[in-house]
C-alpha cells in the first residue's frame, strides 16, 4: 500500500533487496531483511519501528557505513552498493549528508569549522567557504555561534549546527538518524517544525530515523513501519494511522482496540463479524476474507461514542466502566466486555458518563478488519 | 563475503604489516630462540643448561624459597590491594588522591630505590627505625628487633610492591560492579565485613584471580628486591639466581639461566591457562564507570580504615624517600645523624667525579623518551589497525602485542641477550639493544594506553567524517589524531617513567658502554658507596616524580575541556 511519490519520478535513494546479518557469539540477527525502499527527491521518509528494528542499519548502508550482505542502493541514479557485480563506493564518496544522533560535532574544531569541514574535504576553494558556511549557520539562525566550541552550547544549539553541517553542501540526501532524541520535550517540538519547514525550503531528500510515533506523523511525507528488518508498511501518515495493514502497525501507532473475531458473511455493502462483544458490521478490507474466516476487529478510542444508553443497533456494545482517567483534552474511558479490556475517549465531562455499565457505539466506517497470522498472535488473547 | 567489499586500506595495511612484523621480531624471536636453545645449545644437542642448573648448589632451597617468597609476599599484597580497592571503590573511606598514589608508587619510587629506603629504615644496626625502636623501649642491644635483610624483610618489601597490582584490577572490576548489590546486602542486615566477604569479593572473582596471577607473575620477576636483602645463600631466590648466572658467574651460564627462565615462565603459563579454564578470559579489561556508584559508609571504621591506607602509602613511598633523603646528605652512612654537617656534597660527586651516573642518566632519559615516542608511535597505528580489520590475523597480532605483559621482564632481558647479542645482529651491550628490549616489554601498556586513547573518541566522530567527504587517510590526520593526542601524551609519559625506572631486564642487558640507572645505581651498592646510591636514587625518583605529575596533569587537564 504505496501511496504516490511527490516529486518526480526519479528516486534519490534507491534500496533493492538489501539484506544484513549480523553475527555475534554464536547468534544471528537479520538487522535488514530483503528490504527494498524508494525515497524521491524533495521528500521526507520517516523509518519507523521500535528498538532494535533495523533502523539505523538502513541508514549507515545507505552512507556507505555498513556493507550489507546482498542487494543493491543507488544514490542519485548511480549504483554505490551491489552485491552482484560486486561495487562498493565508500562513504565519503557517495555525495549524502548525514545528521548523527550524538550530532558527532568534532570537539577539536570551532562551530565555523565544523560547518566548513564538508566543503573543504570536497576541495571547495577557500574563498568560497565562509560564505557558504556563514549562510548555512544563518539558515538555522546560529550564525553568532560560529567562533564557539561544541562544548560551548547547549543541546539545541548543537544539534542545529549538526544541521548545519549536513545542509551546507547542498547533498540532495540528507540522513537523519534520530536527531531529536537527545534535547528536551519542549526543544523538540520546536526543533522539529524547523526541520519540516527546511527541508520543504530547501527541497532535500531525506531519510529520518524516529521511534517516536508523534514525530515521524509530524514530520514524514511517508512513513515507513519496520519490523525485524523488513519494511511493515509504507504509506502517507495518514495512510499508515487509518488504514494500518497488520496489527503491528496498528498497535505500534496510537491507542488501538483489538477484538479477535470470525467473518460471518457480507451484509449491504460491509461485513458483519461475530466477536465476543457481540456483532460487528464493517467495511470490506482491501486484503481477500471469505465467511469463517478468524480476523480481528481494530478501531481506535478517538472513534468510539459512549453514553449511558445509545440508540440503535449496529455496532452498539454494552460495556462496563472500570475507570476513567483525565487526559486533558479528553477523557479516557476503560472499559470491559466479553472479557476484553477497550478504551473509549471522550471531550464530554457530564456526570451522565458517571455510570457503572454505558454503551459504546463505533460507526462502520471506523472499523477495520485486520488479518490473523499464525506467527501474529492477537495482543490480548492468553496462549491456552 | 563481506570482507570482499572491505574498503582497501593499502597506507593502513602497509604500516600494520610493518608494525605486526616489528612486534614479531622483538617478541616471537627472542622467545622463539629461548625456548629452542632450551634444547638445543648452540648448534649441537645439549642439555646442558639442564645439567648446570640441577648441579647448582642448594637449587631445591632456592626453589622453596621462591615459593615462600612469592607466596608470602603476594597474598599479604593481594589482602591489602583488595581491601583497599574496596574501601577506595565502594565504601566512604575512599582518600580520593590516595587511589592515584597507590597506583604512581612503583613510578615514582622504582623497586631498587625503594628496597635501599627500607635497608637504611631497618637494617639491623643502623636502620632508623631500630634505633628508634630501641631507644624508646630503653633495649640495651646494639641490633634488632627487625632485620630487613632476611626473608620476612624481604616479604615485607615484596609485598607494597605488589599491592598495585591487585589494587588496579580490583578497583577497576569494583568501579563498574553495580551499587545495589552491596545496599542490597546492608539492607538485609549484612555487616560491613560479610558485604565485603560474601558480596563484593565474589562478584569480582575473575579481576581476583587475574590479580593472583599479575602478582605471580611480578613476585618471580621481582629481582632488585632480593639482589639487595636476599643474597645470602639461605634466603636465595630464583630471579637473584638468573642474575648471578647469567652477571656474576664467569663465563656466564647462559644455558643454565635460560632453563631457569623457561622453568619460571612455565609456571606462569600454567597459571595463565588455570586462569583462562576458570574464567575465560586472559586479560581483564576496564569497562566504562557504572552509573551508580557505590558508598558505603563505614561508621567507627572509617577512621582506622584511612589510617590503614595512609600507612601504606607511608610505608611504600614517604617514609624509605625520607631516609634516603636524609642518607644522601650524610658524609658517612652512620645512624647518629650530625645535623650540623649535612651536605649536597654526595649529588657533587655522583654528578661530577662518576661519569657513569651521568653517563646512565643521559643515556636513561634519551631511552625513556625514544621508547615513548616509538613505542606509543606503534602501539597506536597497531591499535587502530586492529580496531578497524577485525579478524583472525588482527587478534592473533593483538596477543602476541600483549604477551610481554605475562613475561618477567628479567627473563625478557634473558631472552634478547640470547636471541640478538649473537650474529647477525651483535647488539651485546649496546643501547639498541635496551632500546629494543624495553620496546618489548613495555609494548603491553602502551597498547594499553593507546586502546584507551581511541576509546574515548567516539566512532561516530569519524564516521561523520567520512559521510562529509574526507577519505581515511585526511579523517585519521584531521579528526583522529588531534582527538587522541592528549591521551598519547600522557601514555608517552608513562612509558617514558616505566623505562628510566627499569632495572630487571637491563641489569642483564646493560654494560659497561651502555649504563643506565636501574643497573648503575645497584653498582654503586655493590661497591659500597651508600651515601651517592642514596642522592642517585634521589635524583631518579625526582625525574621519575616529576615525569608522572606531567602526565596526571597532562591526562587531567586536557580530558576537563570535552
Ligand atoms: N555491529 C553490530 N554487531 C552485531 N549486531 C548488531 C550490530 N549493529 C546492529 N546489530 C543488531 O542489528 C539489529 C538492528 O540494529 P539497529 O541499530 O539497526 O536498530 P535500530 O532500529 O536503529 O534500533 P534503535 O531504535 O534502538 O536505535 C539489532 O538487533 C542489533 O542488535
Ligand atoms: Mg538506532
Amino acid at each position: 500500500m504505496s501511496a504516490p511519490a511527490p516529486g518526480g519520478n526519479v528516486p534519490a535513494v534507491s534500496v533493492r533487496n538489501v539484506r544484513k546479518v549480523f553475527r555475534s557469539q554464536g547468534s544471528t540477527v537479520a538487522a535488514l531483511d530483503d528490504l527494498s525502499i524508494d525515497v524521491f527527491p524533495g521528500e521526507l521518509v520517516v523509518l519507523l519501528g521500535p528498538s532494535g528494528c533495523g533502523k539505523t542499519t538502513l541508514l549507515r548502508s545507505i552512507a556507505g557505513l555498513e556493507i550489507p550482505d546482498s542487494g543493491e542502493i543507488t544514490i542519485n541514479q548511480s549504483v554505490v552498493f551491489s552485491s552482484t557485480p560486486k561495487r562498493m563506493v565508500l562513504p565519503e564518496a557517495r555525495n549524502v549528508s548525514m545528521v548523527f544522533q550524538s550530532y558527532a560535532l568534532w570537539p577539536h574544531f570551532s562551530v565555523f569549522d565544523n560547518v566548513a569541514y564538508p566543503l573543504r574535504a570536497r576541495g571547495v576553494p577557500n574563498g568560497e567557504v565562509a560564505g557558504q558556511v556563514e549562510q548555512a549557520l544563518e539558515t538555522v539562525s546560529c550564525l553568532h555561534l560560529k567562533d564557539r566550541y561544541p562544548h560551548q552550547l547547549s543541546g539545541g544549539q548543537q544539534q542545529r549546527i549538526a544541521l548545519a553541517r549536513a545542509i551546507v553542501a547542498r547533498q540532495g540526501v540528507i540522513l537523519f538518524d534520530e536527531p531529536l532524541s537527545n534535547v528536551d520535550a519542549k526543544v523538540r517540538e520546536r526543533l522539529r517544525i524547523e526541520l519540516v519547514l527546511l527541508q520543504r525550503k530547501l527541497g532535500f531528500a531525506a531519510v529520518y530515523v524516529t521511534h517516536d510515533q508523534t514525530e515521524a506523523m509530524i514530520v514524514g511525507d511517508r512513513v515507513a513501519v519496520l519490523d525485524r528488518g523488513r519494511i511493515v508498511q509504507i504509506g502517507t501518515p495518514a495512510q499508515i494511522y487509518d488504514e494500518p495493514v497488520t496489527h503491528y502497525v496498528a498497535d505500534f501507532i496510537g491507542a488501538a482496540n483489538f477484538v479477535p473475531g470470525t467473518v460471518k458473511g457480507p451484509e449491504g455493502s460491509g461485513l458483519v463479524v461475530e466477536t465476543a462483544i457481540g456483532l460487528a458490521r464493517c467495511p470490506v478490507p482491501a486484503w481477500p476474507c471469505s465467511s469463517g474466516q478468524k480476523v480481528e476487529v481494530f478501531f481506535r478510542p478517538e472513534h468510539c461514542h459512549i453514553a449511558a444508553t445509545l440508540d440503535g443497533d449496529v455496532n452498539r456494545w454494552r460495556c462496563s466502566v472500570d475507570a476513567k482517567v483525565n487526559m486533558g483534552p479528553n477523557r479516557e474511558y476503560i472499559l470491559h466486555a466479553g472479557g476484553h479490556r477497550l478504551l473509549a475517549w471522550t471531550t464530554s465531562s457530564a456526570s451522565a458518563l458517571d455510570v457503572p455499565e454505558l454503551d459504546l457505539h463505533v460507526p462502520a466506517a471506523k472499523i477495520r478488519l485486520l488479518p490473523v497470522s499464525e506467527a501474529e498472535q492477537p495482543a490480548g488473547s492468553e496462549p491456552s | 563475503m563481506a570482507r570482499f567489499f572491505r574498503p582497501a586500506l593499502p597506507w593502513l595495511a602497509l604500516i600494520g604489516l610493518a608494525a605486526g612484523a616489528l612486534i614479531a621480531l622483538l617478541v616471537v624471536f627472542p622467545l622463539g630462540l629461548t625456548i629452542y636453545r632450551m634444547f638445543f645449545g648452540e648448534g649441537q644437542l645439549g642439555l646442558t643448561g639442564w645439567n648446570q642448573m640441577l648441579q647448582e648448589p642448594g637449587l631445591g632451597n632456592t626453589l622453596l624459597n621462591t615459593m615462600v617468597f612469592v607466596g608470602a609476599s603476594g597474598l599479604i599484597a593481594l589482602s591489602i590491594g583488595a581491601v583497599f580497592a574496596w574501601l577506595s571503590e565502594r565504601t566512604d573511606a575512599g582518600l580520593g588522591w590516595a587511589s592515584d598514589v597507590v597506583s604512581l608508587v612503583p613510578l615514582l619510587l622504582p623497586s631498587l630505590a625503594g628496597t635501599v629506603g627500607w635497608v637504611f629504615l631497618m637494617a639491623p644496626k643502623t636502620g632508623y627505625i631500630n634505633i628508634i625502636l630501641r631507644y624508646l623501649t630503653g633495649s640495651e642491644e646494639i641490633e634488632g628487633p627487625f632485620n630487613i635483610f632476611s626473608m620476612p624483610g624481604m616479604i615485607f618489601v615484596a609485598a607494597m610492591y605488589l599491592v598495585p597490582y591487585a589494587y588496579l584490577t580490583l578497583s577497576a572490576a569494583l568501579r563498574n560492579l553495580d551499587a545495589s548489590l552491596e545496599e542490597a546486602s546492608r539492607v538485609s542486615g549484612g555487616g560491613i565485613f560479610r558485604t565485603f566477604f560474601q558480596i563484593s569479593m565474589p562478584a569480582v572473582t575473575p579481576a581476583l584471580i587475574s590479580a593472583i596471577v599479575l602478582i605471580l607473575m611480578a613476585g618471580l620477576g621481582l629481582f632488585s628486591i632480593p639482589a639487595v636483602l636476599g643474597t645470602k645463600p639461605e634466603t636465595k631466590v630464583l630471579s637473584y639466581l638468573m642474575y648471578v648466572v647469567v652477571e656474576r658467574e664467569y663465563p656466564p651460564r647462559i644455558a643454565e639461566a635460560i632453563v631457569l627462565s623457561m622453568v619460571a615462565l612455565s609456571v606462569i603459563q600454567v597459571a595463565l591457562l588455570a586462569q583462562w579454564f576458570f574464567t575465560g578470559r586472559r586479560f581483564q579489561t576496564v569497562g566504562a564507570r557504572g552509573l551508580a556508584r557505590a558508598n558505603i559508609p563505614l561508621g567507627i571504621w572509617r577512621m582506622p580504615a584511612r589510617v590503614l591506607m595512609l600507612m601504606y602509602v607511608a610505608g611504600a613511598a614517604i617514609l624509605p624517600l625520607l631516609a634516603l633523603i636524609l642518607v644522601s646528605l650524610q658524609q658517612y652512612w652512620t645512624p647518629n645523624i650530625n645535623w650540623a654537617s649535612l651536605s649536597l656534597s654526595n649529588y657533587a660527586y655522583i654528578f661530577f667525579e662518576k661519569p657513569i651516573v651521568v653517563a646512565a642518566l643521559q643515556n636513561s632519559l634519551e631511552l625513556g623518551f625514544a621508547v615513548a615516542v616509538s613505542g606509543m608511535a606503534v602501539a597506536t597505528v597497531l591499535s587502530y589497525y586492529i580496531s578497524r580489520k577485525p579478524g583472525l590475523m588482527t587478534r592473533i597480532v593483538d596477543n602476541v602485542a600483549m604477551l610481554p605483559a605475562t613475561i618477567p621482564h628479567i627473563i625478557m632481558g634473558i631472552a634478547f641477550l640470547v636471541a640478538f647479542t649473537a650474529k647477525p645482529f651483535s647488539l651485546y651491550g649496546t643501547t639498541t639493544l635496551l632500546f629494543l628490549a624495553y620496546l618489548a616489554v613495555y609494548m603491553p601498556q602502551a597498547m594499553q594506553s593507546s586502546k584507551f586513547a581511541f576509546s574515548q573518541v567516539s566512532p561516530e566522530l569519524m564516521e561523520a567524517s567520512r559521510v562529509f567527504g574526507a577519505g581515511e587517510f585526511k579523517s585519521f590526520v584531521r579528526i583522529m589524531m588531534p582527538l587522541i593526542l592528549p591521551s598519547t601524551i600522557a601514555g608517552m609519559l608513562i612509558l617514558a617513567v616505566l623505562t628510566m625506572a627499569e632495572t630487571n631486564a637491563s641489569v642483564i642487558l646493560a654494560k659497561v658502554n651502555n649504563p643506565v640507572v636501574g643497573p648503575t645505581l645497584f653498582i654503586l651498592w655493590y661497591d659500597g658507596l651508600v651515601p651517592p646510591v642514596a642522592a642517585f636514587a634521589v635524583v631518579i625518583c625526582a625525574i621519575n616524580g616529576l615525569i608522572a605529575l606531567a602526565s596526571m596533569y597532562i591526562g587531567r587537564t586536557l580530558s576537563r575541556g570535552r
